[in-house]
């Protein structure tokens, strides 16, 4: 196990209590600091304020790398779970039918206005409504609820 | 504006917007305060601050308010009407600190661990490993002067300053400026000028940055 020294400690108690003393200081004093030291204070705020757009830039990248690979992965999990579908349109179709014919409610749910007519459905539709139905786990679900 | 789950339910945690919009108006004065306390808790971690700079910790501590800011469970809430940004900031980054330093004393295996295992990420996501950084001119704070030589040269430097020798003893010692003032009956003023001859002489001399 790492450990420090005892000077390594000294030090870091040391250094920790400058940091305080900095925390604690007037606001005068913080500038006389800077003014005996002769830092551009000018130049050290914009340093300074690089460093926290730089982060905040950061932290943005890496929430949309997290948001694709989360897109990604739901985008590749609804084409496995279309590939368990039925292979031939036909087949797609007769299952759809089997499913509104057994569960009327998702009728409203899944046919819109445009798509009144069952028959008129193109196999993208179809596909597209079975897929949803599937990701939601409604699919495979009893034909009527079961009471507890 | 989100109320905090935390301790106090009527505490107003800010929003992603506010947090951007007050780190904005931060002045010079307070951004000179955030960059020292940042360099001051680096230069004290030493080793165990592993190649980190200024810059990542009060980068971490940030981006960690802003994972705050975002209402989940996760990062660091800065209660607005509590205390000032800069405030905030400053607590996070005592509090950072002391957490790396703890992660340190328990990793066990500070040279044994396979620099894969130890890499970073930059700001485009490129992986960076600890071997890289050898050929960085990023320094090593611990290696610009060994934690021995300070003292030494402390020692040396205010050999005849008695307020700034005690404030250094008792510092090391890890007393607040409370218990100063009681126990070294030196005055608040007196305690203050000491610690701003150190702070002037651990700058001047580069101390204080890698």
């Amino acid at each position: 196990m790492p450990r420090f020294d005892k000077h390594e400690e000294a030090v870091m108690r040391l250094m920790f209590g400058l940091a305080d003393s900095v925390e604690d200081a007037s606001a005068p004093e913080v500038l006389e600091d800077s003014e005996k030291t002769g830092v551009n204070l000018l130049d050290e705020a914009e340093e300074v304020k690089g460093v926290l757009r730089s982060a905040g830039r950061s932290f943005l990248q890496r929430k949309l790398r997290e948001s694709r690979v989360a897109y990604e992965t739901a985008i590749s999990g609804l084409q496995r779970e279309s590939c368990e579908l039925p292979e031939s349109a036909e087949e797609r179709r007769h299952l759809l039918e089997g499913v509104l014919r057994d569960r009327p409610q998702f009728q409203d749910v899944l046919m819109t206005a445009q798509h009144r007519d069952f028959s008129e459905l193109r196999d993208d539709d179809v596909t597209s409504f079975l897929r949803q139905l599937k990701s939601l786990g409604l699919l495979d679900m009893p034909a009527s609820p079961t009471n507890k | 504006m989100k109320k905090s789950a935390g301790r106090d339910a009527q505490e107003v945690c800010a929003t992603t917007t506010e947090l951007v919009a007050a780190m904005e108006s931060l002045s010079a004065e307070e951004l000179r305060r955030l960059k020292k306390a940042a360099e001051y808790r680096i230069r004290g971690l030493g080793r165990a601050a592993e190649h980190r700079d200024y810059d990542d910790l009060l980068g971490e501590a940030y981006t960690s308010t802003l994972k705050g800011a975002e209402g989940g469970a996760e990062g660091r809430k800065w209660a607005k009407n509590r205390v000032s940004l800069v405030r905030h900031l400053l607590e996070a980054m005592r509090s950072i600190a002391n957490h790396w330093k703890v992660s340190w004393q328990n990793s066990g295996a500070e040279c044994v661990q396979p620099d894969w295992l130890v890499a970073t990420e930059d700001e485009e996501g490129n992986e960076r490993r600890p071997t890289e950084w050898a050929a960085d001119g990023r320094g090593d704070t611990h290696r610009a002067c060994s934690a021995k030589q300070l003292l030494e040269e402390l020692d040396k430097h205010f050999a005849t300053d008695d307020d700034a020798r005690l404030v250094i003893e008792a510092r090391i010692e890890g007393m607040t400026v409370p218990e100063m003032i009681t126990g070294l009956k030196l005055t608040e003023k007196k305690i203050n000028a000491a610690h701003q001859r150190i702070r002037y002489f651990m700058e001047v001399k580069g101390w204080t940055s890698a």
